[in-house]
C-alpha cells in the first residue's frame, strides 16, 4: 500500500468543505479508496448546480487539500446536485483529463461504511460528552434493524433511513435540523436532543473524530 | 405608577443576542406578578437572531421539555412613557421559576461582575457611545428594498463628520428622540453627526454599569420607536454595504471609596490602572467574541477605518484597542474601542470588567504602550480575531475570563457563536462574502 495521504482542510473551512472532508476521510480509510486517491494526482472541483457552493480538491503526493469555491486551476469540474448526489453529474474537463476524471469517478463511488459502522463510531466518540443519554437506540427504517448503545436510566430513540442516519452520524448534518425537517424521528428529551446535536456539531467542526 | 397614572406596564428584558423581549401587562397583573414577575417561555432568553431556539447545546436553566422562566422586574427602573399617558416601562432580569438568578441573563451577569469589582473596594462608572444610521425610508420600504440602496439623511452625501449641516437635517428626528429621552430621564449628554453617511452618535453621562447598559437597550428601543412613528428607519447593525460602520465604544473608570480616581495615584497612573489595562488587553482576543458578536461585526474591523485591530493600549490614540486618559483626575478613564454596534451592552461591559478584574487578581503587567499608529502594521504583529469562529476559539481557550464570568456562561456563548458561523455558511453558501449579505441584513437591520 502506498504511503498515507494526509487530509488537509483550509483554515475556517465552511461546512460544505467539512462534509466532503468527512466523506473523503471515510473513503481513504478503505484500502481501495486510498489506492485510487494515491493514483489520482490533480485538482478537481465539485460544483453545485443549485447555487454557488463548490469545493476544490487538490490531490498531491502527500496530501489532499480541500478548499471552498471552484478553483480556476481545477482540471476537472463535476457539476452536481448536492442534495441528490445520486444524479449523474455533468463533467467539465473529461476530454482534456480523461484519466483524472475516471479516477475521480472511481474515488467518489467507493462504498463507504454503512450507518451501523458509523453509529458505533459515533457512540464511541460522543457518549461521554455532556447532555448525552445513557442509552441510545438507533433504528434504520428501510432495513428494519436496530442497534443499541450504552445503558442506564435515560434513553433516546432515533429512527431514519440508512442515508439520513449515515449523514447525521458522521457529522454532515445536525440532529435537530434533521428532526425538524422530518428526516429523523426522535423520542427523548430536549436536553438529549441538544446533547446529541452538539455531538454532531463537534464532529462537523472536527473538534472530535468519529 | 400613581404619580404618572400608569395603567399598563411594558416589561423589557434583554436576550443573549441583545434583543428586547417582554409583555404589556395591565396594572393589577403587573402588581400581582411581583416580586418574581410574569412567566415567559425559557427559550426567549436564548434564541438565535432569526428567533430559532438554541437546540444544539444545553444549559441547566432550561427545562428538559419546553418550560417557563420569569422576567423579574427591577422596580427601580420604572418610568412612564411620556407619549402614551397610560404606559410605563420596567426593565427585568431573567430568573428561574424559583426566583433564582439565571447565570446566562446578560443583565444579572453584569450586576454580578460589577459586584466583584466592588468587593475589591472600587466602584465603577461607565458610559457608552451609541451609533446608528438614519434613513428617510420607512422600515416597510427598507424591507421591500432588502435594506439596500436606502436614502440616508445627509447634507453632503459624503463621509464628513461633525458636520453641522448634516446635524441640522437630523434635528427633527433627534428632537423627538431627545424629548422622549428627557421624559424618561435617560441622562444623555450630547449627539452629533458621525462619519458615515446619515450616521448619528449619541453619548450618555457616566453612571453605574448596569444603568449605563440599561440606557443603551432603552435607547435602541426608543430610537426604533421614533423611527417607526415618523415613518423612517434606523439601524444599529454593525456594517451596512457602504462606508463607515456602527460601533459601541464604552468608557469606564474606577473610583475608590472616597470618590477619587483609582486609575491615578499622586497624579500618575496607579498600579491598579496598569494591572487593569493588562487584564483587558490580555483577554481582548477572547473578549472579541462578545464585543463583536455577529458575522456582520467583523466586516467593521478594517484597518484605517477607526475600529482597532490589535490588543493594544495608549494615551489618546484612537487606533489602539484601549484609548486611555490619565492626564487628570477628572478625565481618568479607559475607552474600549472594539465593541461593534450590535454588541449586547450588558455582556460587553461584563467582559471588559472581567478582563480588568483578571488583571488585578493575577497582578498582570501590560504590554508596552503603543506609541504608533495601530493600523497597517507588519503582518507579524498579532491581530485580533477576524471571524466569529476564530474569536469563539480564542474565548474558549481564555482561562482568565472563565474565572470571572463562569465556565457555563463561556461555554454557552461559544456554542452560540459557532452555531451562528455554521448557520451563515449553511444558509449563505458561497455567496459573495466580501460585502454585507442579504442574510445579514435580514438578521440585523431591524432587530439589533
Amino acid at each position: 500500500m502506498s504511503h498515507k495521504l494526509e487530509l488537509v482542510i483550509e483554515d475556517e473551512a465552511p461546512p460544505l468543505v467539512r462534509v466532503f472532508a468527512n466523506t473523503l476521510k471515510l473513503t481513504l480509510e478503505q484500502p481501495k479508496g486510498h489506492k485510487i486517491a494515491a493514483a489520482a494526482k490533480g485538482i478537481f472541483a465539485l460544483q453545485s448546480t443549485r447555487g454557488p457552493q463548490a469545493v476544490t480538491i487538490d490531490i498531491g503526493v502527500d496530501e489532499i487539500r480541500l478548499t471552498h469555491g471552484c478553483s480556476e486551476q481545477a482540471q476537472v469540474v463535476l457539476q452536481m446536485d448536492f442534495n441528490n448526489p445520486k444524479l449523474a453529474p455533468k463533467i467539465i474537463g473529461l476530454f482534456k483529463h480523461p484519466l483524472l476524471a475516471y479516477r475521480i469517478g472511481k474515488l467518489l463511488s467507493v462504498p463507504l461504511p454503512d450507518w451501523a459502522d458509523s453509529a458505533k463510531r459515533f457512540w464511541a466518540a460522543t457518549h461521554e460528552l455532556s447532555d448525552m443519554p445513557d442509552k441510545l437506540i438507533i433504528t434504520c427504517t428501510n432495513e428494519e434493524r436496530s442497534l443499541s448503545f450504552g445503558g442506564g436510566d435515560s434513553q433516546v430513540e432515533l429512527y431514519g433511513s440508512s442515508d439520513q442516519l449515515e449523514s447525521m452520524l458522521v457529522g454532515n448534518s445536525l440532529l435537530v435540523q434533521d428532526t425538524i425537517a422530518g428526516k429523523i424521528r426522535f423520542r427523548g428529551t430536549l436536553q438529549h436532543m441538544a446533547g446529541l446535536s452538539q455531538a454532531c456539531q463537534k464532529l462537523m467542526l472536527g473538534e472530535i473524530n468519529g | 405608577m400613581d404619580r404618572h397614572h400608569v395603567e399598563v406596564v411594558r416589561t423589557h428584558a434583554t436576550t443573549l443576542e441583545g434583543h428586547g423581549v417582554g409583555k404589556y401587562l395591565n396594572r393589577p397583573k403587573f402588581l400581582k406578578s411581583l416580586p418574581d414577575g410574569h412567566t415567559i417561555a425559557d427559550m426567549a432568553l436564548a434564541m438565535d437572531p432569526s428567533g430559532f431556539p438554541h437546540l444544539t447545546f444545553w444549559h441547566e436553566f432550561r427545562h428538559a421539555q419546553l418550560g417557563d422562566i420569569h422576567m423579574r422586574p427591577d422596580i427601580n427602573t420604572i418610568v412612564s412613557d411620556g407619549t402614551d399617558p397610560d404606559l410605563g416601562h420596567c426593565l427585568c432580569d431573567f430568573v428561574d421559576v424559583y426566583g433564582n438568578d439565571i447565570s446566562l441573563c446578560p443583565r444579572s451577569l453584569l450586576r454580578r461582575t460589577t459586584e466583584k469589582v466592588k468587593n475589591l473596594g472600587y466602584s465603577v462608572k461607565a458610559a457608552f457611545e451609541l451609533e446608528f444610521f438614519l434613513y428617510k425610508n420607512s422600515f416597510e420600504s427598507a424591507r421591500r428594498r432588502s435594506y439596500k440602496n436606502l436614502e440616508p439623511i445627509t447634507a453632503s452625501g459624503m463621509q464628513n463628520i461633525y458636520l453641522l449641516r448634516n446635524a441640522h437635517r437630523y434635528r427633527p428626528f433627534m428632537n423627538e428622540v431627545i424629548k422622549r429621552m428627557n421624559w424618561q430621564q435617560f441622562g444623555w449628554e450630547s449627539w452629533s453627526d458621525e462619519g458615515g453617511v446619515g450616521q448619528i452618535e449619541l453619548n450618555f453621562s457616566p453612571c453605574d454599569p448596569v444603568t449605563a447598559a440599561d440606557r443603551i437597550v432603552r435607547a435602541r428601543q426608543l430610537i426604533y420607536e421614533v423611527a417607526v412613528d415618523l415613518d423612517m428607519s434606523v439601524t444599529f447593525m454593525s456594517t451596512t454595504s457602504r462606508g463607515y460602520s456602527n460601533g459601541l465604544h464604552v468608557h469606564h473608570s474606577l473610583q475608590r471609596e472616597d470618590g477619587t480616581a483609582a486609575f491615578l495615584t499622586g497624579g500618575k497612573r496607579s498600579d491598579l490602572f496598569l494591572q487593569w489595562i493588562a487584564g483587558i488587553t490580555s483577554t481582548m482576543a477572547g473578549a472579541t467574541s462578545i464585543l463583536c458578536p455577529s458575522i456582520n461585526s467583523y466586516r467593521r474591523l478594517k484597518e484605517f477605518t477607526s475600529p482597532p485591530v490589535t490588543a493594544s493600549w495608549a494615551e489618546e490614540n484612537r487606533s489602539a484597542g484601549l484609548r486611555v486618559f490619565s492626564r487628570s483626575e477628572s478625565l481618568a478613564r479607559i475607552e474600549h474601542r472594539l465593541p461593534s454596534g450590535d454588541a449586547n451592552p450588558y455582556l460587553a461591559l461584563a467582559v471588559i470588567l472581567a478582563g480588568g478584574l483578571a488583571g488585578v487578581n493575577h497582578e498582570l503587567s501590560p504590554p508596552d504602550e503603543m506609541a504608533l499608529i495601530g493600523w497597517g502594521l507588519p503582518d507579524e504583529v498579532e491581530r485580533l480575531p477576524k471571524s466569529p469562529l476564530k474569536a469563539a476559539t480564542a474565548l474558549e481557550a481564555d482561562r482568565l475570563l472563565v474565572e470571572v464570568l463562569g465556565q457555563d456562561v463561556i461555554d454557552y456563548w461559544v456554542n452560540t457563536r459557532k452555531l451562528e458561523w455554521l448557520s451563515f455558511h449553511d444558509e449563505c453558501g458561497e455567496a459573495d462574502t466580501k460585502s454585507t449579505t442579504d442574510w445579514e441584513y435580514k438578521r440585523c437591520f431591524e432587530l439589533v
